[in-house]
């Protein structure tokens, strides 16, 4: 979906941290590389918890972020403003976590009867669970892994990430109706799976 | 009465979680929901796991990934004798490979299995001894100027962090060991000297102003290579790190003419300096020779090694091209971040131990922490740093600092009846007394000085010799020296025997003082 491009006019006296992302990345198109910096200081945080949340395991999450802003740097002279440097990123993530998805082979197949939990935790009223117990969150996190990942992506940059539909759309680059498809679907698996566990 | 389809109630449900169903449809879905108590728990346990995903912890930002990504995309990542993989898989792999190994050898010869099993066991420890750091290891000083080295010469101190008064001091002495310690919080923080402030006081010539700053230039590296923070927080702390200062003030001293030596001793005295100069008539060393004689750096070296469980002495190679590449890169703010990491690290330790030491030789090394303060203490004496150019006798520790400082809160202004003023640092008590003075005129002098200990006598005495002090004091004003080394004032007494009266007068004039300093 292509949006407008912005275009800020640069201050010489704006300090870099507090430049618009779109300032930032046009100075570094014009040859200041350094300005890198402060756009890979606002993002790599929410980065590096979007792989996390993805792959649930903290020893991976620093290479692939760090192979995510490399690619990001590389392909940022041919940036064209269509989108938000935001969801570029992004975008950039989430394909590189199908990448390593894929390498590694992980492919998880959605089964209700191959799910065997050990945990049996039965909630009383659902409204006023607080997650104090960790156990709870630990199995509805091990229940989303088990979603296939075309219908957990969704899920992690909604809930997770607090993305919009719109958001979603340009990050797995589709159209909004699929996303909302394959959110209600996947929530669906999601559900199917807690309900012998916590109910 | 509501009814959706299978598909359509599921695409609803997940619309009102996110709280995007319009409100009719929202109205239509409670209204459903109201009488179908199953569906209603389905889309609780939905709403369960939406919380449960949102509030769910984030991963901490990462301080160190700019420079771990920058390293990547300049591709000037230092080489990996610096940074070295992690050692459990060197280890493991090296130890795998030393079992099929020795299996073999065992089967044909058991005395020759000895040996090389023996041969490999030393390996392995080398090899997990030269990996104790891993991941970005970074000078902690990395950015230092002349004047900084200059004062670590002089003061044996330098400021880790000025914002919270955090400081690496270093004490040597051949009585009770010697101590490199970070205190937090030091309110003793030496105010600055610049070359400047030194070669104007000395009275050194250009020329002997490049030689010190040769002297500073090679310390400095090795002052650099002296502490060093990992990103697994650990740190490095050269065990020679602890005489360098003597080395250099030592090393300063000798290329100074006596005349220059004796200033020079003045110049230590007058800042509390822990070294003073004693040599003062020796001839001055030639340049050549000393510069000939300043180690270099060595690749090899012995670092206590700090980690949040470990204390090891490691001989550590160092590559001094990737320090010197760090110290270019590395901003500020890294600096702030280390200190900071390492501070709270290493202090953090007294919660988990109290003491703990290791072995040096035969010397034991200890480490130390209390509130503010983290020590480490060798027993003996630090090996020299230049055992080859050894000018012990130039310069000797001249007094020991309280190991807890005593914070001073005040400072007093004192007007004599000339007009001349001075600033002294005074307890709650000596305020007191100070405000108890007759008010009118009076005279002063220092006639008691206990150097070593923390205490001095002021003594307000008879009008005898009064002129050649008072003279002092304006000379010393003239200069706006707003604050009056009270050690100075008094050496200047005792060197003027017509300043000194035989005995103070003990008329009700006299009031005595002890200030606690």
């Amino acid at each position: 979906m292509a949006k407008p491009a912005v275009i800020n006019i640069i201050s010489a006296n704006t300090p870099n941290e507090q430049k618009s992302d779109d300032s930032l990345i046009m100075l570094f198109q014009s040859g200041e590389k350094e300005v890198f910096r402060y756009l890979l200081e606002r993002y790599q945080e929410k980065v590096r918890n979007v792989i996390f949340s993805i792959f649930n395991d903290p020893d991976l999450v620093d290479d692939i972020a760090q192979e995510v802003f490399i690619k990001v740097y590389q392909a940022l002279p041919n940036f064209r403003f269509e989108s938000s440097f935001y969801t570029w990123v992004y975008r950039i993530a989430v394909n590189k976590c199908r990448d390593e998805l894929r390498k590694k082979k992980v492919k998880r197949f959605f089964t209700f009867q191959s799910f065997e939990s050990t945990t049996n935790i039965k909630i009383e009223n659902l409204a006023t669970v607080t997650f104090d117990d960790e156990n709870i969150r630990s199995v509805i996190e091990d229940s989303l892994k088990k979603i296939p990942e075309k219908f957990r992506m969704p899920i992690i940059l909604k809930d997770i990430d607090g993305m919009s539909y719109d958001e979603i759309a340009e990050v797995l680059d589709c159209e909004v109706g699929t996303v909302k498809s394959r959110l209600s679907r996947g929530r669906t698996m999601l559900k199917e799976l807690l309900m012998p566990i916590l109910v | 009465m509501n009814q959706f389809s299978h598909n359509e109630l599921e695409q609803i449900i997940s619309l009102y979680i996110d709280g995007e169903l319009d409100p009719v449809e929202t109205q239509r879905l409670e209204e459903y929901l109201s009488t179908h108590p199953v569906t209603a728990k389905e889309v609780e346990l939905l709403r369960l796991s939406k919380r449960a995903l949102s509030s769910r912890p984030q991963l901490a930002k990462d301080d160190w990934f700019w420079l771990k990504l920058s390293n990547r995309i300049e591709g000037s990542r230092p080489p990996r004798t610096f940074l070295s993989a992690r050692p459990a898989i060197a280890f493991t792999s090296l130890a795998v490979m030393t079992l099929a190994i020795v299996g073999v050898i065992f089967m044909k010869d058991a005395p020759m299995f000895h040996r090389y099993f023996l041969e490999k066991k030393s390996q392995v420890e080398s090899v997990y001894r030269n990996n104790i750091m891993t991941g970005n290891i970074l000078p902690l000083f990395a950015n230092l100027n002349k004047d900084d080295v200059l004062n670590f010469a002089l003061f044996g101190s330098i400021a880790i962090d000025t914002s919270n008064k955090t400081s690496l001091q270093v004490k040597n002495s051949d009585e009770s060991g010697s101590q490199i310690q970070i205190v937090r919080n030091d309110e003793r923080i030496a105010v600055p000297v610049t070359m400047n402030d030194f070669a104007d006081e000395i009275g050194i010539n250009p020329f002997q102003r490049e030689i010190v700053d040769s002297i500073l230039g090679s310390y400095k590296e090795k002052l650099q290579a002296s502490v060093l923070v990992s990103e697994n927080d650990e740190v490095a702390i050269h065990a020679e790190l602890v005489d360098l200062n003597r080395a250099m003030v030592s090393t300063i001293a000798a290329c100074l003419e006596p005349p220059q030596r004796t200033k020079f001793q003045r110049f230590l005295d007058t800042r509390n300096a822990p070294y003073a100069v004693v040599a003062v008539n020796t001839p001055r060393v030639p340049s050549h020779i000393i510069l000939n004689k300043i180690p270099k750096f060595s690749s090899s070296n012995n670092y206590v090694v700090i980690s949040p469980d470990t204390v090891e002495i490691a001989q550590m190679t160092i590559n001094v091209d990737s320090i010197r590449e760090v110290a270019r890169r590395q901003e500020m703010r890294y600096r702030k971040l280390m200190t900071e990491r390492m501070v709270a690290e290493l202090t953090e330790r007294q919660r988990r131990m109290e003491e703990n030491f290791v072995g040096m030789g035969q010397n034991r090394v200890r480490i130390h922490s209390s509130s503010g303060t983290f020590q480490i203490h060798f027993d003996h004496a630090a090996p020299a740093v230049n055992p080859e150019f050894e000018m012990v006798d130039m310069v000797k520790p001249r007094m020991y600092l309280p190991e807890v400082p005593r914070p001073i809160t005040n400072r007093v202004t004192v007007i004599g009846e000339t007009g001349f003023s001075f600033e002294i640092p005074a307890d709650e008590r000596t305020v007191r007394e100070l405000k108890r003075l007759p008010k009118g005129e009076f005279r002063f002098e220092i006639v008691d000085s206990m150097m070593r200990e923390p205490k001095m006598k002021l003594m307000f005495r008879s009008p005898s010799g009064r002129r050649k002090l008072d003279a002092k004091v304006r000379e010393l004003n003239a200069k706006e020296q707003n604050l009056i080394d009270l050690d100075s004032l008094l050496r200047e007494s005792d060197n003027s025997p017509e300043q000194v009266p035989a005995k103070p007068k003990k008329s009700g004039k006299e009031i005595e003082l002890e200030i606690m300093l």
